[in-house]
């Protein structure tokens, strides 16, 4: 009985994911797999590519611009990981209050994180304009500081993206906001009566209601922050003095610029399995502080 | 009913018949064409018409490719790749030799030896240089541009200066009296400000009279003791006005008729031939030797033979091309006489054909004809197969110099440590 | 009680409005962008509104490209992939979160790991897959693969909410004798909708403002889609700017229309109902 209702189980599970596993098998396999030999080999991107071994690993950990937007991108992820989980969440619950004209409130807040990239690079560098950017004039008006030079300052550059990328905040606030409206109303009452205060509500039930959700998130804006490049290719292009060239940017000027396809997929199976350690981790950690209202794992 | 849809059925056969048959008496040549805005899409659609027009079992069709900064290289190598890539492609020529080295271009030689065509004659002898590697022509050279110096008369005259500098010497004094401050220190105007608009390391390094690269013994020559003084001069404004003070001075510059040099913020730059067009259409009040002059590139005094760089498009076939023999024919016809005339009337873009140099059309007024005549002292970035990483490793180390996290020998140094391993691998 | 709840909504409101204005500068800047002339555009100080506006930047623009034309074939795709992603996300997430099998955890880091690779050491390789199957210069390659995956991030989101459904509503079903499909379809699909909208959303948004894939797959100008029309603002020398912010202006107002109209979908709760306790 048990057993023929794991084999069915299986059998389910394999017929559910199924236009996942074909598609996984025709179109991603092998350019994946294509990927993983071309590290190994001395490739222009097309024509034969020439078996080099672990050369091309062995040239990277040697190469100062390796190490130099490893360091860009750790110290952008550092910041705007937490910065945005901080700033979405904060967004969402906020969202989440009971106000008339709130839905106007979600629209404007979502609209930046809409915008093609090619406005957001335009109306990013009028906005952080030294001299007649509006961030500056802010500060200077309301704080009496002159503002950094931010994308012409090599030390003021990472911070401005961080800066700027909490502009599409929209997106997680999104989210969050879903989950905060699927915690049970009852959960909430009922600690009421008990007289929890504001925080204890937050931290005790909303948290845990939504850990799942955090951990989505924080996997994914993981994943998005080790691969920024839009952005930067438009707004800096790594500039000034390689203080903004990060990673996938690197990447990029390797695999077309310089018709370096195996070093470049060398870089991306580093990141490949920098990424997916870092996600291993969280995930094995989350057993500890993620709840499944379903069982889960 | 069954008739009619017979007859439907008949007529729609006949239709795609005729198509078919249609398509078959004509090649048709795909041109991926970077060139969007007007006037250079329309301009580029005149060649063709004339083109399809003189032969009529051809048909060039042009696809304008966003030309999105590099991306559509992407495009390209992936076309190319997939043996689905277009006939004739627009290459900036400056990457050639690299894209000729990657196996995405056809060589040309054979098909210029059989239009008897010894096209290096015809065509500057930059040009040429930079349209070839390892002996094979991977592109025909479409246009071409330079740079030489623009200042502002109104602003000499201000400060007694009756004339444009001519060495590196008179430019730093130049500089200096046309530099304003206000009362509290900040600038008003900087005089000239070296690596601003074209002021790029090529610029300075060949004006300072050092050469990049040793085609004999295949070695970069980053390290020339003239290169690296020409970055300490550049540091040398650095150190005179401080790098913090023109940052924030030229964070101000806006762009278009915001432009630093039409706003009166500097008084001379280095920049292209294109810069005439700029001005006419974002400062149509500044008149041509009334308010600004066009001179050459100033050089160290002992250096008296002008100077000049320059770049430019050029067409290639891509690799697999389906149509090579006609995709020549017009890429031949683009780049030849008929088609270059077109394109350097239309754009104000500079021919790269050494019979064109004296059409009074194509020469226009007096200070388009300066760009014109100044083309036979141009030089052209050395054509390597690693020619876009010598240019960001020389702009990145353009930078360190700058900001003074490095000397211009270390920076010069570090180039030559990251470049030439990369270039070696091409000899072996 | 009410008094504090009176001004906790006050102080809320205010916040928000000021949190809204900074979020409102972009799309802000980029309008009055789309109505000033070239010259208006990088100055100091700042034109904050054009005199006179020049509305006629709208008709140029629409002009300049074949917008009509290239609004078509972005809805197609961005239909077809929405399609694609309501199809085969949800049955994936299904599968790695609600039926207990062996492989659904390796499955599940195979699907997240898919996206780990960076783009551009995988795009060559991946448009020869589709060059062999033909499909270059159609639509074909920017939806079907919507079909058979539906996105590693979406399956993800499916799988988090999937998962704080309490089993018992699937065993309750399964003793009354549903079948899995039956399960998934009927109790399930109608539980998560509003996820069902947010993925829906973040694809039309993703296929709406897709470059690379349009950029590498067609190329016929007649196939362009709205945000490589975008680029063809861009002159040798300089950027239409104006032109180009009309034209983003019109191509961005769909979004926010459709967010505008979803979000109360959104946060729906997916409360379950008629299952407490």
């Amino acid at each position: 009985m048990r057993a023929s209702s794991a084999r069915r189980n299986t059998l389910y599970g394999i017929l559910f994911a199924l236009p996942w596993i074909i598609g996984f098998l025709a179109f991603t396999a092998y350019p994946i797999l294509a990927s993983l030999y071309y590290s190994l080999t001395e490739f222009v991107g097309i024509g034969t590519p020439k078996w080099i071994g672990s050369g091309n690993y062995y040239n990277l950990f040697h190469d100062e611009l390796f190490w130099t937007s490893l360091y860009n991108t750790v110290y952008y992820v550092g910041l705007a990981v937490p910065i945005g989980f901080v700033v979405g969440l904060g967004l969402a619950l906020l969202l989440n209050m009971d106000l008339k004209e709130v839905g106007i409130y979600r629209t404007l807040v979502y609209i930046p994180y809409v915008l093609p990239a090619v406005v957001v690079g335009f109306i990013w560098l009028w906005m952080l304009n030294p001299y007649y950017g509006l961030l500056n004039l802010f500060l200077n008006t309301v704080f009496h500081i002159q503002g950094p030079g931010w994308f012409s300052d090599p030390k003021w550059a990472k911070p401005a993206f961080v800066m700027l990328a909490q502009w599409g905040a929209g997106g997680s606030a999104v989210i969050f906001l879903a989950a905060i409206k699927d915690v049970p109303r009852e959960l909430l009452e009922s600690a009421e009566i008990d007289g929890a205060g504001w925080w204890t509500k937050f931290s005790k039930i909303i948290i845990p209601m939504i850990s799942p959700v955090i951990l989505y998130h924080l996997i994914t804006a993981l994943f998005g922050g080790f691969q920024i490049f839009t952005t930067a290719y438009i707004a800096t292009n790594g500039g000034p003095a390689n203080s903004t060239l990060f990673y996938v940017l690197y990447l990029y000027r390797n695999a077309f610029q310089y018709s370096k396809m195996g070093y470049a997929s060398a870089m991306a199976w580093i990141l490949f399995i920098i990424v997916l350690i870092l996600t291993l981790i969280i995930f094995k950690t989350s057993a500890r502080w993620v709840f499944y209202r379903g069982g889960g794992e | 009913m069954l008739g009619k849809r017979v007859l439907i059925g008949l007529l729609s056969a006949l239709l795609v018949l005729s198509s078919v048959s249609f398509a078959f008496s004509k090649t048709v040549v795909n041109f991926w064409s970077v060139f969007t805005g007007d006037p250079f899409k329309s301009s580029i659609q005149h060649i063709v018409d004339e083109f399809n027009k003189r032969n009529p079992d051809i048909e060039v069709k042009v696809t304008l490719v966003a030309a999105s900064a590099v991306t559509d290289i992407s495009k390209l190598m992936a076309a190319v790749a997939g043996g689905v890539g277009p006939d004739i492609y627009t290459v900036d020529r400056f990457t050639a030799a690299q894209r000729g080295a990657s196996g995405i271009l056809e060589p040309l030689n054979d098909l210029l030896k059989a239009a008897k065509w010894d096209a290096e004659k015809d065509f500057l002898p930059f040009a040429w240089d930079e349209a070839t590697w390892a002996g094979q022509a991977w592109v025909l050279p479409f246009d071409t541009d330079d740079r030489a110096l623009y200042y502002r008369i109104d602003h000499l005259k201000e400060v007694g200066l009756s004339r444009a500098p001519k060495t590196i010497e008179e430019l730093d004094v130049y500089a200096e009296k046309l530099t304003k401050k206000d009362p509290s220190g900040r600038f008003l105007r900087i005089g000239f400000i070296p690596w601003l608009a074209q002021g790029w390391h090529y610029t300075w390094g060949w004006a300072f009279g050092g050469e990049f690269y040793d085609p004999k013994t295949k070695k970069l020559t980053i390290t020339d003791p003239r290169i690296v003084k020409s970055f300490e001069w550049q540091k040398s404004y650095v150190d005179k006005y401080g790098i913090a003070a023109i940052q924030s001075f030229s964070s101000a510059f806006g762009s278009e008729a915001q432009d630093p040099f039409i706003m009166g913020m500097i008084s001379m730059k280095v920049d292209g031939d294109w810069t005439l067009a700029f001005l006419d259409k974002f400062a149509p009040k500044m008149k041509y030797l009334r308010d600004y002059g066009v001179t050459y590139i100033p050089r160290p005094a002992e250096l008296k033979k002008p100077i000049t760089w320059a770049g430019g498009w050029s067409l290639g076939i891509p690799k697999g091309a389906k149509n090579l023999k006609e995709a020549f024919e017009f890429i031949k016809f683009a780049c030849g006489p008929v088609g270059q005339k077109i394109y350097s009337v239309e754009t104000f873009h500079l021919p790269i054909l050494k019979a064109l140099l004296n059409d009074k059309e194509i020469r226009g007024e007096r200070r388009h004809a300066f760009f014109i005549d100044l083309l036979k002292y141009a030089k052209n970035r050395p054509p390597l197969p690693v020619g876009a990483l010598l240019w960001d490793e020389l702009t990145a180390a353009r930078d360190a110099v700058i900001n003074g996290q490095k000397t211009p020998l270390k920076a010069c140094q570090d180039v030559e440590a990251r470049v030439q391993p990369e270039l070696d691998k091409f000899f072996k | 009680m009410t008094l504090r709840h009176f001004t906790l909504k006050i102080l809320g409101r205010l916040v928000l409005i000021l949190i809204s204005i900074v979020f409102l500068v972009p799309i802000f800047w980029m309008f009055t962008t789309s109505i000033k002339d070239l010259s208006e555009v990088m100055t100091y100080p700042p034109v904050w509104w054009p005199n006179p506006p020049k509305w006629h930047n709208y008709i140029k623009a629409v002009n300049y490209i074949p917008f009509g034309r290239y609004t078509l074939n972005t809805i197609i795709i961005t239909v077809g992939n929405i399609a694609g992603v309501l199809f085969s996300a949800p049955l994936v997430a299904y599968s790695i979160s609600r039926i207990k099998w062996k492989g659904r955890n390796i499955l599940f880091m195979f699907i997240l790991s898919t996206v780990l690779i960076p783009f551009p050491v995988i795009m060559i390789p991946v448009f020869i897959v589709f060059s062999r199957l033909g499909w270059i210069n159609t639509f074909r390659p920017l939806i079907i693969p919507a079909f058979f995956g539906g996105g590693a991030f979406n399956i993800f989101l499916l799988r988090q909410f999937f998962m704080t459904i309490p089993e018992e509503l699937s065993d309750a079903a399964r003793i009354d004798g549903a079948s899995e499909f039956g399960i998934y379809s009927r109790i399930m699909l109608p539980l998560i909708k509003p996820i069902l909208i947010v993925i829906s959303l973040f694809t039309f948004l993703g296929s709406w403002n897709d470059f690379m894939g349009p950029l590498i797959y067609l190329q016929n100008e007649a196939k362009y889609t709205l945000a490589l029309g975008l680029q063809m603002y861009r002159s040798t020398n300089y950027v239409e700017w104006p032109l180009l912010m009309a034209a983003s202006t019109i191509v961005v107002i769909p979004t926010i229309i459709a967010f505008y109209f979803t979000q109360n979908t959104i946060v729906e709760s997916i409360t379950l109902t008629g299952l407490k306790g």
